[in-house]
């Protein structure tokens, strides 16, 4: 499952943890914490060269997921790193689910379309679709203005705007976990008004416009995660 | 997987936004000198550090030993502070301890033909030995390629000058130092420099430049030989906040300087990694729950402490706390004191979110209150039809719909206590460090140990607290230093009670917080107040929640504390205090007048001024003047300082309110001093009032 943490290391980790600071009132202690978070940031960094990184099965996460868990479920890669994970749906608002990790961090997405990030460091806030959505989901081509938005070295929101081009492409079935979509793939090129920044994304949506694989952007930090329909 | 976790570190490591965003940087970027300001070696430039930077340069030589540390005010003006030692030019051929501070100001920019203009003054306060002003220009030639020239006075009009246009230099009368050298500003022989900088790759920067510094001082001591006016000189970018400078100096002299630049605007950490909130729940419709958009659950009397408790249990588990609640059919307030989050606006959003989730349909209108100390300080009012709606939007979108107001100004009929919350009992044992620096026998001195705090609340506002600490290792004590001080000594025995305080006893005070009427705050604290005084001391502080502006008086009677920090006292008696005037100027600067009595019973006034950034980070500088005589005082004259804040979110990454302040005084004398008690209002309650969250509200979604 996610976020499993080999026994001694944990323990190693509480015990610092102890000796770094220790105490009832949060104000005083969790900054020892973030300290020693952050020293343990750099180890990890230091030791990830030497163990190998496992590539999980990704059936094999979307089965053991639908069978923990009831709710929708998606399954996502962030490219930049190579995690992979699987995200059970968490809220919902109008038109908008969130998913998250059993760690807590969150995916929120319109329509199957990505629009908000959490836990993940350089969220990306909100954005807003535009006529997008309805583009990728009716498998039209056409164009629309996007939004995306983030916290600056300042931690104050800050917009990047883009115009968005639609193109429907090649036609592709795909099978996963157990459904098998017959997709057709839609391309999402994206400039950023003012600057020289061009975001690609991908869906592949079926008939009845579900988004059952997506490359999508998040943001210049995180770069595109890869979203797959685990169950509706 | 093992995932999770290594994920988030490697993202930690991602790139910046701000790096990818938009950084057209000019390719020539600006380098320090060997005086820490943007310059050639020992010559300025007109040029200036992007606005915030913070540096801090280290440089080293035959003819002594240079630290600099560096304040990009404005966009055209910036501020040095500088430690150095000269060898063998002190009285009796010791080395000479200096501190100096320089000031540069950007007058043109470069535009077309016309090159970038600067004036600045070195060491223009206090002994002078580096004293000197100048006027430069500085053209970028090709985008790798700048000039630079200049005419310098003082010690920068030494070597090869032209005459004094504006007259002889009068010499200096420092007196015990401290006092700006008006009288000589750009007095005295004028000399030319002149000097060129190359950008050999993206990391390696190449100068030359024609020095019209003589080093007279240096060269009668017979430390230094000048036997050439060119000085040749790189600069090595290690990364973007690290460099390295090499020089060859005055055909004689290697020196070797590494220099640090922060930008605040550019955390280490990304722009949070706390985990993600709890997402809004909208409400069902009318019709799918008619109990809930009804108003009958009021009469039962089991909904507000169910409601209650489960807010309670969500707030607890983000690192909050519910103090107390109050819940009609329409109104719901939640009283809470955030522990985690460093902003209000993130604490107040994620408060609002959890509120989505259990209280009635029926109840439209959110009112979140901030506790801090016990004492409730502003009121948010929010209309959960729009946090529904605004969920997946800009943040200033919520904030135009947020109403901020004093909790005063509103019913508190129907508050009730969360049970368990009254009393309550913290504790922390940290590790601490204390730093003796600039001492000129031993410029770093330091101790480390560990630290107990504790803390007892009886009721809301009613705080009984004391820190103690124990020395582990360390050498402050070996510190061989008797202060000088000709009156009496109310903060320059510091060594005194670094030495016999083990363990010390830092505070041990009974404290009560109040709200005596709208708009107003007051504290009452009795006991050990700090570590040298002991007593009592009383405050009252005016300030509207959406007002820039605070007014406070604080009176204190206090007694000198034992050396020993424990539990007796000196004979030293004062009455000491001041009023206060606060002022958020909006543009990121921020001002604080305190007029009053200080501590060895003089009259006068503290002027503070703060950079600060929307995240936390603040960089300030303050003077005390009081009718206390420049001999009275002793050397620097008048007390100053320099004062940084940190938060360690900001270096982290992680969700905390700790911040790292210190402040850095070149001398600890006794003239201008101030009690330093615990818990002042100002800084209790000002994250939480209007101006500090809307600046922060970026988070509120976060």
């Amino acid at each position: 499952m996610i976020g499993r943490f080999p026994a001694r290391s944990a323990l190693l980790v509480s015990l610092s943890v102890l000796l770094a600071a220790c105490g009832s009132d949060r104000s005083q202690t969790e900054g020892g914490r973030a300290a020693l978070g952050a020293a343990k940031t750099i180890a990890a960094k230091m030791r990830a060269g030497k163990t190998p990184a496992q590539t999980p099965d990704p059936e094999q996460m979307a089965a053991a997921a639908k069978a923990s868990f009831d709710g929708p479920l998606i399954l996502a890669q962030i490219e930049n790193t190579g995690l992979m994970t699987v995200l059970g749906e968490y809220g919902r608002n109008g038109p908008v689910r969130t998913y998250s990790t059993p760690n807590k961090q969150t995916l929120s997405l319109r329509g199957g379309v990505l629009i908000a990030s959490r836990g993940l460091g350089f969220d990306l806030m909100s954005s807003d679709t535009g006529n997008s959505v309805a583009l990728i989901t009716g498998r039209r081509s056409g164009t629309s203005d996007r939004s995306y938005r983030y916290l600056d070295g300042e931690w104050r929101e800050r917009p990047l705007p883009m115009t968005c081009t639609y193109q429907p492409g090649a036609a592709k079935t795909l099978s996963f976990a157990g459904t098998s979509y017959a997709t057709v793939q839609i391309d999402e090129t994206c400039l950023a008004k003012g600057q020289s920044l061009t975001v690609t994304n991908s869906y592949w949506v079926t008939g009845n416009g579900t988004i059952a694989l997506s490359r999508q952007w998040i943001g210049p930090a995180l770069g595109h995660v890869t979203v797959q329909l685990v169950r509706p | 997987m093992r995932g999770q976790h290594s994920a988030r570190l490697a993202l930690a490591g991602a790139a910046t936004f701000g790096a990818v965003m938009a950084y057209a940087d000019p390719i020539l970027q600006q380098t320090p000198g060997t005086f820490g300001l943007p310059g050639l070696i020992d010559m300025p430039t007109a040029e200036s550090a992007p606005e915030g930077t913070l540096g801090a340069t280290l440089f080293r030589f035959e003819g002594g030993l240079r630290m600099t540390a560096t304040f990009q005010v404005t966009d055209r003006l910036s501020g040095a502070f500088r430690y150095s030692r000269v060898p063998d030019v002190f009285t009796g051929g010791s080395d000479l301890y200096d501190r100096s501070f320089d000031l540069h100001y950007r007058i043109l920019d470069e535009k077309g033909w016309r090159p970038a203009v600067a004036v600045g003054l070195r060491d223009f306060v206090g002994t002078g030995i580096y004293s000197g002003e100048y006027l430069v220009a500085t053209k970028t030639i090709t985008p790798r390629f700048k000039a630079t020239a200049g005419l310098g006075w003082g010690r920068l009009g030494s070597n090869g000058d032209i005459g004094s246009p504006f007259g002889d230099r009068p010499p200096l009368d420092f007196g015990e130092g401290g006092k700006a050298n008006t009288d000589q500003w750009f007095r005295g022989p004028a000399a030319p420099f002149f000097g060129l900088a190359w950008q050999a790759t993206d990391k390696l920067s190449l100068k030359a430049e024609y020095s019209s510094d003589a080093y007279d001082t240096e060269t009668a001591a017979g430390t230094f030989n000048r036997d050439s006016s060119v000085n040749l000189g790189f600069n090595y970018a290690i990364n973007r906040t690290a460099s390295l400078s090499g020089y060859y100096l005055y055909g004689s002299e290697v020196g070797l300087q590494f220099n640090l630049a922060i930008d605040p605007r550019r955390p280490v950490a990304p722009s949070g990694l706390e985990t993600a909130p709890l997402p809004v729940r909208p409400r069902p419709t009318r019709a799918a729950d008619p109990e809930g958009w009804g108003s009958d659950w009021v009469n039962d009397p089991e909904v507000q402490p169910g409601v209650q408790a489960a807010i309670a249990k969500a707030l607890e588990n983000d690192g909050q706390i519910l103090e107390s609640m109050s819940l009609s059919t329409t109104r719901a307030e939640v009283r809470v004191r955030n522990e985690r989050h460093l902003t209000q606006p993130q604490a107040v959003g994620r408060t609002a979110r959890i509120l989505t989730r259990a209280v009635p349909s029926s109840v439209e209108t959110f009112v979140i209150t901030s506790v801090a100390n016990g004492i409730p300080t502003s009121s948010v009012t929010l209309q959960r039809s729009d946090i529904e709606a605004l969920e997946s939007d800009a943040a200033f979108k919520m904030l135009r719909t947020a109403e901020f107001s004093d909790p005063l100004n509103g019913p508190d009929e129907g508050l009730v206590q969360t049970p368990g919350v009254y009393p309550r009992f913290s504790w922390a044992l940290t590790p601490y460090a204390e730093m003796s620096v600039f001492d000129p026998d031993d410029p770093v001195r330091a101790d480390a140990g560990l630290q107990l705090k504790g803390r007892y609340e009886f009721a809301p506002g009613l705080v009984l607290s004391g820190k103690v600490r124990k020395k582990l290792i360390g050498n402050l004590d070996q510190s061989t230093r008797v202060s000088d001080s000709i009156v009496h000594h109310v903060r320059s025995d510091l060594v005194e009670y670094q030495k016999e305080g083990d363990p010390a006893l830092h505070n041990l005070t009974f404290a009560w917080y109040s709200r005596p009427a709208p708009n107003l705050y007051g504290r009452v604290t009795v006991g050990l107040l700090e570590r040298m005084y002991g007593g009592i001391s009383g405050e009252l502080l005016w300030k509207r929640v959406d007002s820039p502006f605070a007014l406070g008086v604080e009176v204190n009677r206090v007694k000198q504390r034992d050396f020993d920090t424990l539990f007796s006292f000196r004979d030293y008696e004062t009455t000491t205090g001041h009023v206060s005037a606060y002022y958020d100027f909006g543009n990121g600067f921020h001002g604080q007048i305190d007029a009053g009595r200080y501590l060895v019973g003089d009259w006068g006034a503290t002027f503070t001024l703060d950079r600060e950034f929307a995240n936390g980070w603040k960089v300030g500088a303050y003077a005390t003047v009081t009718d206390l005589s420049s001999a009275e005082f002793g050397e620097g004259s008048f007390d100053k300082g320099i004062r940084l804040t940190i938060p360690v979110a900001w270096v982290t990454g992680q969700s905390t309110r700790t911040k790292v302040s210190t402040v850095i005084k070149p001398l600890n004398r006794d003239g201008g001093a101030r009690l330093d008690v615990e818990g002042r209002l100002y800084q209790t309650i000002r994250d939480t009032h209007q101006g500090d969250m809307q600046i922060q509200w970026g988070r509120f979604w976060r």
